[in-house]
């Protein structure tokens, strides 16, 4: 067997192992394990590549990023700061058609400038804002949808987990890919937002929900109002001034928000031992298992390269006269469908080694890549029946209730299309990504 | 008040007697948690000590570095047994719905896989790991006459955080054998 059968070989072997439910992380090592064994002929060196990767993959100033982005993430939710913004959100947009839903959207586009992790999102705005568009007469569909569809802006406005990974793996600037996700995520939101507004203008039935919500809830005054942004207003500039005005590196950026965030909670009362030791223990494990995929990842592009096989794919695929856009659109057909049954950070891990390579050769801009690829594999985390977001609202929502996952997809599907749309506006206008760059 | 549980898996408490891997991990977690914490006063405080005191810090880079991989290891065998390790769980799910038993067996058969590539890598590793020991004034991180770190805490580390996630794995694939699903 040549090196373009044991790499193609690979990958078909390695997604039914992660199908079948071997962790992700072990399937790319077990493969690229056996693959380069039976590429060489030779024990020692498979077993050295594997040490390889995992001595220096993650072995890197700009892994710190992981945890304590991580950390920041989870105790501003513990702290209770989403909930505040929704209210702040729920009070400006009281007077629109859809208010409630523009609101949810519109808090989650703010927390996202503080969290990287759309399952975080996902969790706090089911018990936030779901209740309450319930109580105001919106159908549970579109109130879960609303959160499953808004959530993602977790992992588009920066800082975000997944543009770290991408940048990890395409050895692209962290702090570039942050300000690239920067546009496209306000697009994003205000897509939604009018998409909102058509859809309680034009299929009420689909949303529900009465014409004005107003009155009922007791106006906050300004000092209140002040009083509830204000933290999360600190902790953006203090994140992404800091990334912005270059006087942080994105490690440090992690480190001052995740400080600023502890100090804020503290301040504010919000956060018990228990809870800070519950946040710590789960950064801990998210940190680890993402760092476990990276190294599996690593040894996996490792050997891959090894086959020759990306290189091979990509002559055969411009000698056929496919063309950058053909490539790129391919990649995200391939991310979308991966989606089904995969979540994002192991989507990235299989794709990305082998169709970056093709690309570089080709000349694209892989920041722009990077909000592409991000999309796409977004898209992925709304479609059935995987749907990781939806998954985490269902399990959120409680076995109590009674929203079926049917009625999640459903809800969710509208905003799937909104976000291929935007991804297609990012496609083919590649300055939304790299204007502010 | 809290937004979010953020520990949805009750504990597994009073297992059994003969459970002398759990405290050993939840140690583990703790040590890595404490030095997540610290990770983070560290680059704050390098931060403060360069904008206030304009004396910043030596060596941060490096202690950055040998932390996540530290951290990272300390942690991948609690990570393992809490069940956050990524896996698609839409095969088994299907097949525990018809036989609890044949899902704990295709589990238990991948927990040895898992099992049988850490002992690999750790064999291949531990050499290493005693040249690091033996020789620390060859095997260092940083530079030389400026900040260095030596590497031999960092690779006894990763041996301990391996051999643990492998006795998990054994632990686990027992488990599902016995118990299934």
């Amino acid at each position: 067997m040549g090196g373009l059968e044991i790499g193609f070989g690979a990958i078909l072997v390695m997604l039914v192992l992660i199908y079948s439910g071997l962790h992700v992380a072990v399937a790319l090592m077990l493969v690229s394990f056996l693959g380069v064994l039976l590429m060489r002929g030779s024990f020692d060196i498979a077993a050295n590549l594997m040490v390889g990767a995992f001595r220096d993959s993650i072995s890197d100033y700009m892994f710190g990023v992981v945890p304590l982005f991580v950390l920041m993430g989870l105790i501003v939710s513990v702290a209770g700061i989403g909930r505040d913004t929704f209210d702040v959100a729920q009070q400006a947009f009281r007077r629109v058609l859809g208010g409630l839903g523009v609101a949810t959207v519109a808090a989650n586009a703010i927390f996202a400038a503080i969290t990287g992790i759309s399952l975080a999102s996902a969790a706090i705005f089911t018990k936030v804002a779901v209740p309450e568009m319930r109580r105001y007469g919106y159908t549970p569909h579109f109130a879960v949808g609303v959160v499953a569809g808004s959530s993602v802006l977790g992992m588009l406005i920066p800082p975000s987990l997944l543009f770290i990974l991408y940048g990890v793996l395409t050895e692209q600037s962290v702090g570039d890919l942050f300000i690239a996700g920067v546009i496209p995520g306000l697009l994003l939101s205000a897509i939604y937002g009018i998409g909102i507004m058509a859809m309680a203008k034009f299929t009420p039935r689909f949303i529900g929900g009465t014409q004005v919500e107003a009155v009922e809830a007791p106006r906050m005054g300004v000092g209140e109002v002040v009083a509830k942004l204000l933290p999360i207003t600190l902790l953006i500039v203090l994140v992404l001034g800091g990334i912005y005005g270059g006087v942080f590196t994105p490690t440090e950026a992690g480190a001052a928000g995740a400080g600023g965030a502890l100090i804020i909670a503290l301040v504010k009362r919000r956060l018990s031992w228990r809870d800070f030791v519950q946040v710590l223990v789960q950064t801990g494990h998210t940190t680890a298992s993402i760092c476990f995929l990276i190294m599996g990842a690593t040894l996996y592009s490792r050997m891959l390269a090894m086959s020759g096989m990306p290189g091979w794919l990509g002559d055969t695929v411009i000698g056929a006269g496919f063309g950058v856009d053909g490539v790129i659109i391919s990649m995200i057909l391939i991310m979308i469908v991966l989606g089904t049954i995969l979540d994002s950070a192991s989507i990235m891990l299989l794709v990305l080694p082998i169709a970056v390579p093709i690309l570089t050769g080709l000349d694209v801009d892989l920041i722009w890549l990077g909000v592409i690829a991000i999309l796409a594999v977004e898209i992925g985390l709304l479609t059935p029946p995987f749907g990781l977001a939806v998954y985490v609202i269902k399990s959120t929502l409680g076995p109590d209730s009674d929203i079926t996952l049917g009625q999640i997809f459903k809800g969710a599907a509208p905003f799937a299309l909104m976000m291929a749309l935007v991804l297609m506006l990012v496609f083919l206008f590649p300055a939304l990504a790299t204007a502010l760059l | 008040m809290t937004d979010i549980d953020i520990a949805p898996r009750p504990p597994r408490r009073g297992r059994d007697r003969s459970d002398l891997l759990g405290p050993v991990l939840t140690g583990l977690n703790a040590l890595g948690s404490v030095w997540i914490m610290g990770l983070m006063f560290l680059i704050c405080g390098d931060i403060l000590m360069r904008t206030v005191f304009n004396a910043p810090i030596a060596g941060v880079a490096e202690m950055v570095t040998f932390s996540i991989v530290g951290i990272v290891f300390l942690q991948l065998a609690h990570t393992l047994r809490a069940g956050s390790m990524t896996r698609s769980d839409l095969l088994i799910t299907m097949v525990k719905r018809r036989s609890p038993r044949a899902a704990g067996l295709l589990l238990a058969f991948f927990s040895l896989v898992g099992a049988a590539l850490l002992i690999i890598t750790l064999w291949y590793f531990f050499p290493i790991f005693q040249k690091a020991w033996t020789q620390p004034e060859r095997n260092f991180m940083g530079n030389p006459g400026f900040f260095r770190i030596p590497t031999w805490p960092l690779y006894g580390l990763m041996c301990i955080g391996m051999a643990a996630t492998i006795l998990e794995y054994v632990a686990q694939a027992w488990r599902y054998a016995r118990e299934g699903a």
